[in-house]
């Protein structure tokens, strides 16, 4: 096991490789960021002078070349606009992102288990149809609109949840900020898994084992939620991982319409601001943790179904 | 609040879209006059709502107008400008002349502390000025526009409240220069180390009516009102500033009441926020040029009168009523400042007509290709906009070909390789004052993409940056303004019109400037 994490952990250099490489290329493509430093009474000669001063005259390849010798030293960079460290930039803003993302996710399971599971037995039934349709609708609202749709509903028609922000740092005041951007975020997950439960307890369900059970006298509840679901479970969890570090990315336009102080809207602003070395850095940060959280799902696997094992 | 009707909903949900990312990109704002002291003493909270968050709030870095509008508040200024004839006013300086030509000897008020305890005096006046030239602040980089602007030679203190400034060549728009720049204390600014850089990027400590309390990065910034101003004493206690790039969420966090002032309203939005009830709309035409430059070292675009069909083929009060709500007007002069601009401008007619005559006068051929760029949500309704003139252009026989780009490509890439296609949308904010707007279409600009060349214009130009004289000035004005308007690089649009939500129980009015300040605001009892 011990093996197979250090080598899983080895074949993560080559992505962050290829990945910073490619938003060092992209970026590049789009000009140097000097125009958008200075203001626009900025003589030729000054431009020029900070471009050089600040080494954008390189190739892109020797910037990636500069940029990855810091970062193996843990160092990448400073904010071209905030004159910040990066990694600083990136820490300050990572537990907003992680909030938020967890209680999407907490949001997405706490509805998609009952919901997965009730379709799954009552099958085509009423409360079957209604949650599969719950779950197509949720799928295809745009976070944007939904976003919006909860704010104007519960935070301006009702007035029950605050508009946009994080809170002044009290438990319960940051809670309600954190409901509707949680559930515009956890939404699109809570469809995928409902669905993705249903499918696969249906299809657990018409197993050997499961019709074992209930020969053996035990009650559908138990053979449910203790024989079929554990094994429903296993494709859930690969879903659920990946969907994590998506919805770590896909936060970006949920911070947006929130205002929420996280790392999406961190990197939407170092995007219109060509903030090259807060941009590279938070797409770093953000895919190691992509990585990191497939190799935990990956491990999980093994936990969940003994036949895996790592070598 | 008040309730919110369906189809307000929809309008907001609907609008919302292209008004956040121009929010995302919006220009900028410095005080209105001095008013007198409130006896009873500054009270409440005010929240503000920006499109974005500042980067830094050192004087010297900051480049975006929400940097500028909380300096504004923690420093002073080193002048006012009117917020109705925009002109330079005393501020914490009290005082000017001109000693010669080259000598502007300026007098500060008396008996002013800095939030740390310091005085304002001359030696931090000096310490501030050729901090603000330098090319480098701690190492790091910065353009020293305000060195090449007033021709900077120098700064010496005459006395304890006295100090000059000596230029290299006659600096006629020094007092509009110093409207935008913070006195500092060398106390707190003297020390260039990273340590301190970074710690004043994110503490400011000025002199204002304003003290800074605590900044939680992309969350709020918080200050409160000084007991100790020097000047009138600010009527709020304290202010909050808030980024909140989505327009919808700053439209419904005003409507409930959780904020004051929110920016960047987009036409199509303004009925929501007003039948609300409790938010009203300040809207004022503002100082960023909208315009469509024109590529005048391209085929047939050379020839003058080309431009000039071009700029006759605009129907703008079709785009002004069918794109801007009625909001807009079509550009006179590229000159802002009221008391400066030539009396007998006007703008361009729409005249399509005359527009082809004039091609064909040109031997324009028919179908004549041009390719147009535009931004997307870098101003307001920019590519609708566009859009429409592209439409207005195929009108007099030219084919069209409009490439639309985000802001980032746009300026990064075609502007700062100064390669534009034929035709390209763009806007610039105002400095207010004549000459620098002039300096927009003049061939030394660092922006200027239309490699238009004009040798009357130059003349005139290099006559009027020589000038103190304001009747020659005036003069000169005018006349570079006639061959501007006669021989046009541009396709003149608008003047960009600023507007702003704002809750029924403040008192405050927007500035022509794109400067929030809070100085004279007051909470209605």
């Amino acid at each position: 096991m011990g093996v197979y994490i250090i080598r899983r952990l080895l074949q993560t250099i080559p992505v962050l490789l290829g990945v910073t490489a490619l938003v060092y290329f992209i970026l590049f493509q789009t000009g140097d960021p000097t125009f958008l430093m200075v203001s626009t009474d900025a003589s030729r000669e000054e431009v020029e002078r900070i471009r050089r001063e600040l080494g954008f005259d390189q190739p892109w390849y020797i910037q990636y070349l500069q940029f990855l010798g810091r970062a193996v030293r843990g160092d990448f960079g400073v904010s071209l606009r905030q004159g910040q460290p990066v990694f600083d930039l990136i820490l300050e803003r990572y537990p907003a992102t992680l909030e938020l993302t967890f209680a999407a996710m907490f949001i997405a399971l706490a509805l998609a288990l009952p919901l997965g599971v009730i379709s799954a037995t009552r099958r085509n039934s009423a409360v079957d149809n209604l949650a599969m349709a719950f779950a197509l609708v949720g799928q295809s609202t745009p976070v944007f609109f939904l976003g919006i749709m909860l704010l104007f509903v519960f935070g301006g028609l009702l007035g029950w949840f605050p508009i946009g922000g994080r809170g002044r740092g009290e438990p319960i005041d940051e809670l309600r900020h954190l409901v509707l951007p949680a559930i515009t975020l956890g939404t699109f997950s809570v469809a995928r898994n409902a669905r993705l439960v249903r499918s696969t307890l249906l299809e657990v369900l018409g197993q050997d084992y499961v019709r074992t059970a209930r020969a053996k006298g035990l009650t559908e509840r138990v053979v449910i939620w203790h024989h079929a679901l554990k094994n429903a479970l296993i494709p859930v969890v690969t879903v659920v991982g990946l969907e994590f570090g998506t919805l770590l990315g896909g936060a970006v336009i949920t911070e947006t319409v929130f205002a929420w102080p996280g790392v999406g809207s961190l990197v939407i602003k170092a995007i219109g601001q060509k903030d090259f070395p807060v941009v590279v850095g938070t797409v770093t940060i953000l895919s190691a943790s992509f990585v990191l959280i497939n190799l935990v799902v990956d491990l999980l696997y093994g936990y969940l179904d003994p036949r895996v094992r790592y070598r | 609040m008040g309730k919110l009707s369906r189809r307000e909903f929809l309008g907001l949900v609907g609008g919302s879209a292209v008004a956040s990312v121009a929010a995302a990109c919006a220009p900028a704002q410095a005080p209105s006059a001095p008013s007198a002291p409130t006896p009873s003493g500054p009270r409440g909270e005010v929240t503000i709502l920006q499109g974005v968050d500042a980067n830094t709030l050192d004087p010297d870095f900051r480049n975006s107008v929400p940097e500028f509008n909380i300096n504004a508040h923690i420093f002073d200024m080193f002048l006012w400008r009117d917020p109705k004839t925009l002109d330079p006013k005393p501020w914490i300086i009290s005082e000017w002349r001109n000693v010669d030509d080259l000598t502007w000897e300026f007098k500060l008020v008396r008996g002013a502390k800095f939030h740390d305890g310091t005085p304002v005096n001359a030696e931090a006046a000096k310490f501030s000025i050729e901090r603000h030239t330098k090319e480098r602040v701690g190492g790091k980089p910065i353009v020293p526009a305000l060195r090449r602007l007033i021709n900077f030679e120098k700064v010496e203190v005459v006395d304890e409240y006295t100090f000059r400034i000596k230029t290299t060549a006659p600096a006629a728009t020094i007092l509009d220069e110093l409207t935008s720049y913070e006195i500092m204390p060398p106390s707190v600014y003297a020390d260039e180390s990273a340590e301190n850089l970074a710690k004043v990027a994110a503490k400011p400590v000025g002199s204002g009516p304003y003290r800074f309390v605590e900044w939680v990065k992309d969350q709020r910034l918080v200050m409160e009102a000084n007991p100790d101003y020097w000047g009138p004493k600010p009527q709020i206690q304290r202010l909050i500033w808030k980024p909140v790039p989505e327009l919808s969420t700053r439209i419904l966090a005003l409507q409930r009441g959780e904020a004051d002032i929110i920016v960047n309203v987009a036409p199509d939005q303004m009925a929501n926020v007003e039948r609300s009830g409790n938010a009203r709309i300040c809207r004022i035409k503002g100082g960023r040029n909208i315009f469509v430059g024109i590529r005048t070292d391209r085929p047939y675009l050379s020839d003058k009168r080309v431009r000039q069909a071009l700029n006759y083929a605009v129907n703008f009060d079709a785009i002004n009523r069918a794109i801007l709500n009625g909001i807009g007007e079509r550009t006179r002069t590229i000159v802002t400042r009221p008391s400066e601009q030539p009396p007998n401008a006007k703008p361009y007619p729409y005249d399509p007509d005359k527009a082809r005559q004039l091609l064909k006068e040109a031997g324009v051929p028919e179908g004549f290709k041009v390719v147009m760029d535009s931004p997307n949500g870098r101003y307001i309704k920019d590519k609708e906009i566009a859009q429409a003139i592209a439409q207005d252009l195929q009108r007099i026989g030219l084919q069209v070909e409009l490439k639309v780009l985000d802001w980032a490509l746009y300026a990064g890439d075609m502007l700062a390789k100064r390669q534009p296609d034929d035709l390209f949308f763009l806007g610039l904010g105002s400095p207010f004052n004549a000459q620098s707007e002039f300096n927009y279409i003049h061939p030394d600009f660092s922006l200027n993409s239309t490699y238009w060349v004009n040798q009357e214009f130059i003349r005139l130009y290099d006559e009027l940056r020589r000038t103190l004289d304001r009747a020659k000035r005036q003069e000169l004005i005018n006349r570079l303004w006639e061959v501007a308007y006669d021989d046009p690089p541009w396709i003149y649009v608008w003047h960009q019109v600023d507007i702003y939500g704002v809750s029924n129980r403040l008192e405050w009015n927007c500035r022509p400037d794109e400067r929030i300040l809070l100085h004279e605001a007051r909470l209605r009892s």
